[in-house]
């Protein structure tokens, strides 16, 4: 499902290049998510989807033709800054502050987008309301998949245009998981883009309006979420 | 450019792209760095030879100079075996030096029996170094890193305040002076003798710490800087090799100190202080960590330079701080780095000159070209369970009794009893939070239990330290690759041969034939044979945990813990890796218990399952079983039936 | 040796509150910086000395009066501070991350920059101040005289760990540093300007040292060799006291000054070995520190 009413579209990424230290690990890649529409990144371990994703927030190195959030042009704008412009990272392996609680977790974010949307704390405890039982608790003492409700609750009250996910399901139990593609669903029906990475296709395949494949750094294959399913498509790019 | 001087620049692109294309065609390449190391020797060669033949050439001023370069080169040299090769900081190591100056002269001059001949004192101060070394080792090893610099520093200053306030015995500030070794030592008669005694016996030390850094135990030295957990892993009792390399740097840091009052006469509590020592890193630093030699000659350059740069200015710290400044931003790899870097760039001059085509190093070509060997392993829907049900197989080759750790209020293993059968491949399965690693810690040793017992081989194992259970033959993987990162998939593998046999504490010579052979059978065996050469941190992820499992036969283990073996693999290598461990388990005869979140994996190669929820095991049992049972379903599985629809 | 009355005991240690509560001012710093920047600040010692210096010229030029006393510690607590800013912004962003020899070699040449500097403007001998008018004299102990100016420096001590915590337990600033303390990157991620959090840490830091060093002026001479002296110190209470812990620097500053006061009554030229007696006791009880996490 996406939106085509004229609106830009939530990211649109021109000729990226990015780079760990001297080594080049994202060549020259184009790359498009519409408002409300979710779209996966798939591909091996090591095929550079991470590094995408970091290089999109500004974490990692990188040149780029161009990279637009919501029209606006950010290749140029430190890390930090993109975040209050609309561009939320959920980082691999459900990371939070363990020694804040969940409460001081969620109110440490900056922002000053509105990204179509209103999401305050109210919304967080709403749309999770397990956080909301655990506000006082200490982050440390969460288990995997409330740890991971929060950190995309903290993304979202950056209320952003574009939510970008790496690996949301590693080391997920597979229920836990079910409600976050739930809750993710929920948000691409408001109006926000998603690009989540991804090496368990089953996962993303759920969520995602439309998939690229990444080999190697470059897009390999692009198209809609049903045509990537077919098991064919899938042996070719996460097969040997 | 370093990355430093990168990120210097980087508010400046158009001056760093003006660097980039001065420094661009000059871009040496690895193979010329190569070449350029034998070139480096001979460059050693010729100062060497140099300051040998000193005092022919140069002027009493200088020799003296050369003479103080000498202590505080040695004292250098010895520091480096700690800051390089084992990758300890040591803020205090003149107290060593301190104490073996004090062991020469002190009796000396209190005309104590015996010992008041200082060359005799002086062949005694390596065993000052070494017994000091030892019990201030055994103090300062209570810390790690961090703590362990801030340890030494505090060491220092507490010898150093003995050496000051005890003025009765010390001198203080004074010090004790006038000590002549002998007639043929006699600074104003035989100035150049003298010299040349100092020469000769630094000499034949930096050959003895040459050998040692060069041997089976400095190998192990470096495995223990590259990554200490592997090197636990690996056999090592990584505290007592820490230790030994403690006080080998300070017995010849005391060796320094007695040949620094036999060549100065005197010594007092001004030249032991913590400038002493930070000079000691200074020079370590100026010259080059990487390379043998180059504390020498940051201690040459410092004493050299500084010396005219005092008489110049009273700002003379500033300078030598901004040296140290600049040398740490900017050039890191030191002196002797930059004579190698200017060496490699007319390696490559010269070779594009001649027009003779880059020669590519031996491991790089191997990785790179479609040398990807092939080896036949099962593929995944061929391998059956092999041994049948466990039950009545005999006594389990592990067992886990009434297993308890708790965290504060957590408790993350409950009362946990299971057993391994001998040549059983054994899953543990269970949500996020289920107590699997921290059951896995407690077996193989990086924690105690606060209840329970674990039994290898009807022995008790409990709480052992990782090292004496891989003695036992019991090999562990982690979740995050764990490897010698930055030595060759060849060295990794037989360090880790030679550290289980005990091979790593010989001083000098190299691993025999039979290690190296045996090294290259096994990266065969796992498929990596091409990839010898190359180092571990280049490897691709899949090829790095084929290369631990190496590692976990190299150290002959029967026994084979694997913490999540196919986390952050792609589907095919997961493919791969779970064939790859059925093979190796079925080929050596190996017992496995192994830790995954993929149930692919699990139902494909395991013989038995146990599952465990919220830290307590919730069934156990074949993988039928398993898969029949309601309760792991509701637990655990969730939709695991529609998985096995698509597949 | 040990021949001391009550009223000497009660005095000395009195005298260590006060040495401690000094050192409390520096080790404070020192460990917030490691906390959050994850460096270790070889430099932090110099940044007192330099408040002690700046203190002496002020002095000179201002005098000691009893309101002037307090502008000319704001003053000069206020230059290391803005020293401390240069510091950061120039040449510690670039080595954080870097490995541990390249951050105490870095920091450590600053020392040696420092002291040169410090040489030649004031020369090598040593410098002293007078006293306030509200601080002059003493106060009577037991049988004994304790200085006005140690309890000056205890309540001191007192405000500003009060100050500290208040700070990072009741403000969003607090929160944020405390946060950097766990995962700067992350932090980044929420939208926090992490660098400029860094450098404001740095400055309270440098701020509390200088006025470490302003403070310190009332005690006595002024020298070259407060640097160094004091950088020992202050890692021994920090180490004691727990890497990162605010509340393990306070016990541990205090703990250490009377350490060492009671080291100049028992063994005055080796009152150190007390200290590090102390530190190594600790240490082989508790490796992490008084309240350091074990992590």
């Amino acid at each position: 499902m996406s939106a085509r009413d004229g609106r830009p579209a939530a990211l649109d990424v021109g000729g990226l290049n990015a780079f760990y230290g001297k080594s080049q690990v994202v060549f020259d890649l184009d790359l498009r998510v519409e408002p409300g529409e979710a779209v996966a990144i798939l591909g091996r371990n090591g095929a550079g989807k991470t590094s995408i994703l970091m290089a999109i927030a500004g974490v990692v190195t990188s040149r780029a033709g161009a990279i637009r959030l919501a029209g606006e042009e950010i290749s140029n704008v430190p890390s930090f800054k993109r975040v209050r412009k609309g561009l939320s990272l959920v980082p691999s392996g459900s990371r939070a502050f363990p020694n804040l609680t969940v409460a001081e977790n969620l109110a440490l974010v900056r922002s000053a987008s509105d990204g179509g949307m209103r999401w305050t704390v109210e919304d967080a405890y709403e749309t999770f309301p397990r956080l909301e039982e655990l506000q006082d608790a200490s982050a440390g003492t969460l288990s995997g998949g409330e740890r991971q409700m929060l950190a995309v609750a903290r993304a979202m009250l950056a209320r952003p245009r574009l939510l970008m996910l790496d690996e949301p399901s590693e080391g997920l139990a597979p229920f836990v998981l079910k409600e976050i593609a739930a809750r993710l669903a929920g948000l691409a029906e408001q109006g926000l883009g998603i690009l989540l990475a991804e090496q368990n296709h089953r996962f993303a395949l759920e969520v995602a309006d439309r998939v690229y494949f990444i080999e190697k750094g470059a897009v390999a294959w692009e198209g809609a979420a049903g045509t990537a399913a077919d098991p064919e498509v899938i042996g070719r790019y996460l097969a040997v | 450019m370093t990355e430093i001087a990168q990120q210097l620049t980087s508010g400046f692109p158009g001056v760093r792209k003006g660097i980039q294309r001065v420094l661009g065609p000059l871009h040496a390449t690895p193979a010329a760095f190569e070449a350029a190391n034998r070139a480096l020797w001979a460059f050693a060669a010729a100062v060497i030879a140099i300051v040998g033949l000193l005092p022919f050439i140069a002027g009493q001023g200088e020799i003296l100079l050369a003479q103080q370069a000498i202590y505080l080169g040695l004292l250098a040299l010895s520091l480096n075996l700690l800051v390089n090769t084992t990758g300890l900081i040591s803020f205090g190591h003149a107290m060593f030096f301190a104490l073996g100056a004090y062991l020469v002269a002190i009796p000396f001059v209190q005309e104590v029996p015996v010992l008041d001949q200082p060359l005799f004192a002086f062949a005694l101060t390596p065993l000052m170094g070494a017994v000091s070394g030892f019990v201030i080792g055994l103090i300062v090893f209570r810390g790690r890193e961090l703590y362990f610099a801030l340890l030494t520093l505090g060491a220092a200053s507490l010898v150093w305040a003995v050496a000051h306030g005890w003025q009765g015995l010390t001198g203080g500030t004074n010090g004790q002076s006038g000590v002549f070794a002998a007639e043929w030592l006699n600074p104003f008669m035989h100035p150049h003798q003298l010299y040349w005694f100092v020469f000769g016996m630094a000499l034949i030390c930096t050959v003895i710490l040459y050998v040692i850094t060069r041997s089976p135990f400095g190998d192990a030295l470096r495995g223990i800087r590259e990554n200490r957990r592997r090197a636990e892993f690996a056999g090592l009792w990584v505290k007592r090799y820490e230790l030994t390399a403690f006080v080998i740097a300070a017995t010849f840091g005391s060796i320094a100190g007695g040949l620094a009052v036999i060549g100065e006469t005197q010594i007092n509590s001004g030249q032991v202080d913590w400038q002493r020592s930070a000079l000691a890193l200074i020079a370590v630093l100026i010259g080059g960590t990487r390379y043998f030699l180059g504390p020498f000659v940051g201690a040459f350059f410092y004493l050299f330079v500084f010396d005219w740069v005092i008489q110049e200015t009273v700002l003379w710290d500033t300078v030598l701080g901004l040296v140290v400044l600049g040398v740490a931003l900017l050039m890191p790899s030191g002196i002797v780095g930059m004579i190698h870097w200017a060496l490699a760039q007319g390696a490559t001059l010269l070779g594009r000159v001649r027009h003779v085509p880059e020669a590519v190093p031996a491991g790089v070509a191997a990785a790179g070209g479609g040398g990807r060997e092939q080896v036949h392993l099962p593929r995944l829907d061929e391998v059956k369970a092999r041994a049948p049900s466990p039950d009545g197989a005999g006594p389990p080759v592990l067992e886990l009794k009434g297993l308890t750790k708790a965290f504060g209020g957590l408790v993350a293993v409950n009362d946990v009893t299971l057993g391994v059968q001998k040549g059983a491949i054994h899953a543990l399965i269970g949500p996020n939070g289920a107590g699997k690693t921290t059951l896995f810690n407690l077996v193989t040793g990086l924690m105690k239990p606060d209840g329970g017992q674990v039994v290898l081989d009807g022995q008790e194992i409990t709480g052992s330290a990782p090292w004496r259970l891989v003695k036992r033959g019991m090999g562990r993987s982690f979740q995050q690759t764990n490897l010698f990162w930055a030595l060759s998939s060849r060295e990794n593998v037989t360090l880790a041969g030679a550290a289980v046999h005990g091979t790593t504490t010989k001083l000098y010579g190299t691993y025999g034939e039979p290690l190296r052979a045996k090294a290259g059978e096994l990266l065969d065996q796992v498929g990596l044979g091409a990839f010898g050469g190359v180092a571990a941190a280049e490897l691709s992820h899949g090829d790095q945990r084929s290369l631990e499992i190496a590692t976990a036969l190299a150290v002959e283990a029967r026994f084979l813990l694997l913490d999540e073996p196919t986390a952050g693999l792609s589907p095919a290598e997961t493919k791969t890796a779970a064939a790859l461990i059925r093979k190796i388990a079925d080929e050596e005869d190996l017992t496995v218990l192994f830790v995954e979140h993929d149930m692919e994996v699990v139902f494909g190669i395991a013989d038995w399952i146990t599952v465990m929820h919220q830290g307590s095991v919730l069934a156990e049992g074949t993988p039928e079983a398993i898969r029949e049972n309601p309760d792991c379903r509701r637990a655990y599985l969730g939709d695991l039936d529609e998985d096995e629809g698509e597949e | 040796m040990l021949a001391y009355t009550l009223s000497e005991y009660v005095v000395q240690i009195i005298a260590g509150l006060g040495t401690g509560a000094v050192l409390f001012l520096i080790a404070s710093g020192l460990t917030l910086v490691f906390g959050a920047l994850r460096i270790i600040n070889f430099a932090h010692g110099s940044l007192y000395m330099i408040g002690a210096y700046v203190t002496v010229t002020l002095e000179a030029a201002l005098g000691f009066g009893n309101w002037i006393f307090w502008v000319v510690l704001l003053l000069a607590s206020l230059v290391v501070a803005a020293g401390g800013v240069i510091m950061e912004v120039l040449f510690f962003r670039p080595i954080y991350g870097r490995p541990l020899l390249t951050q105490l070699l870095v920091t450590f040449a600053f020392v040696l920059i420092i002291q040169g500097i410090i040489r030649s403007f004031y020369g090598a001998p040593t410098r002293t101040t007078d006293v306030p008018p509200f601080l002059e004299g003493s106060i009577g102990v037991l049988d004994g005289r304790v200085p006005k100016y140690q309890f000056f420096f205890m309540g001191l001590a007192v405000v500003v760990a009060v100050l500290l915590w208040a700070l990072l337990y009741r403000t969003g600033l607090g929160r944020m540093v405390r946060a950097a303390v766990s995962d700067p990157v992350l932090l980044g991620l929420a939208g926090v300007n992490v660098r400029l959090l860094f450098t404001a840490v740095f400055v309270i830091a440098a701020f509390f040292a200088g006025l470490g060093g302003a403070s310190r002026t009332l005690q006595g001479t002024v020298s070259l060799d407060l640097a160094v002296d004091a950088i020992i110190l202050a890692f021994v209470v920090v180490v004691i006291g727990g890497l990162g812990s605010l509340s393990g620097a306070f016990i541990a500053a205090l703990l250490v000054g009377v350490s060492e006061a009671l080291g100049i009554l028992w063994v005055p030229q080796a009152s150190l070995a007390i200290v590090f007696a102390v530190l190594v006791v600790v240490l082989a009880i508790r490796p992490q520190g008084l309240r350091g996490s074990t992590a």
